[in-house]
């Protein structure tokens, strides 16, 4: 393994991809409030219905639906993937 | 913003949500996307013993575009998701999402609409059994699956049939 910061101009390297990477968590985050909040207020107004059909439809309604939680591992999977791409900078090529 | 508060005895009768036919250009965009970040992805490794300056530049490109290219694809799709059609007894409300920018609720009550129309135009629509629903003043709701079906849906909790 190299030392990344065995050349020039690395550390401003690394600070820039450090500063990406949070800003693209602090983006996850973000966008995971939002919909979460929407959601919420959504199941919220269907639940205030009366029956008929109403259990059954909400329940197609998750707060936390499975692409959420693909969407925030992948957020982390991508984050970890391109740090480690250049941290350790593999001789793949 | 959530829509009115619904009115005594109001009752749920459908939750359409819509067309998967919405998702097709968003998809294709992102893998087109995805392709280019990791053609310069592996650009930045081929020129990182030759040319140390464009590998870092590359780098950090296929970086940026590769973040972009996903949250703005993931905030997409989870905004079209929230998107459906509710019909009660007493109305129709079409709920539209995009984070960070709208959220649009269209309602529609039964007392105030005496006509809605199912529109296939098309071979796609026809094709892949989708369309448009058409109520009165030219109040449109697109991608509908099914749209005949859903308009008997509300004609039924109109109590027209």
């Amino acid at each position: 393994m190299e030392s990344v910061l065995s050349q020039p101009g690395m550390e401003w390297m690394l600070i820039m991809i450090a500063v990406i990477d949070v800003l693209s968590i602090a983006a996850t985050a973000l966008i995971s409030i939002m919909f979460y909040n929407a959601r919420r207020r959504q199941i919220t107004f269907l639940r205030s219905l009366g029956h008929g059909n109403a259990d059954a439809s909400v329940h197609e309604l998750w707060t936390f639906p499975p692409l959420l939680w693909i969407y925030i591992l992948l957020s982390a999977g991508v984050t970890v993937a391109t740090t480690a791409l250049f941290v350790f900078q593999p001789h793949l090529l | 913003m959530a829509p009115s508060v619904p009115s005594v005895g109001e009752s749920l009768v459908a939750l359409i949500h819509d067309h998967w036919i919405k998702y097709v250009v968003p998809v294709t965009v992102y893998v087109l996307l995805g392709a280019a970040s990791v053609v310069l992805f592996l650009f930045a490794g081929w020129t990182a013993y030759h040319y140390i300056g464009l590998t870092d530049v590359a780098f950090l490109v296929a970086l940026f575009l590769l973040l972009m290219a996903h949250h703005w694809f993931f905030a997409m799709l989870l905004s079209e998701s929230n998107e459906c059609i509710v019909v009660t007894d007493k109305r129709v409300i079409h709920m539209q999402t995009r984070l960070f920018f709208y959220e649009d609720i269209n309602e529609i009550a039964f007392d105030k609409m005496k006509t809605v129309e199912a529109r296939k135009k098309g071979l796609l629509q026809n094709v892949l059994r989708y369309g448009s629903l058409v109520f009165e003043k030219g109040f449109e709701v697109r991608r509908v699956p099914h749209p005949n079906r859903v308009a008997k849906h509300i004609e039924q909790a109109m109590g027209r049939l």
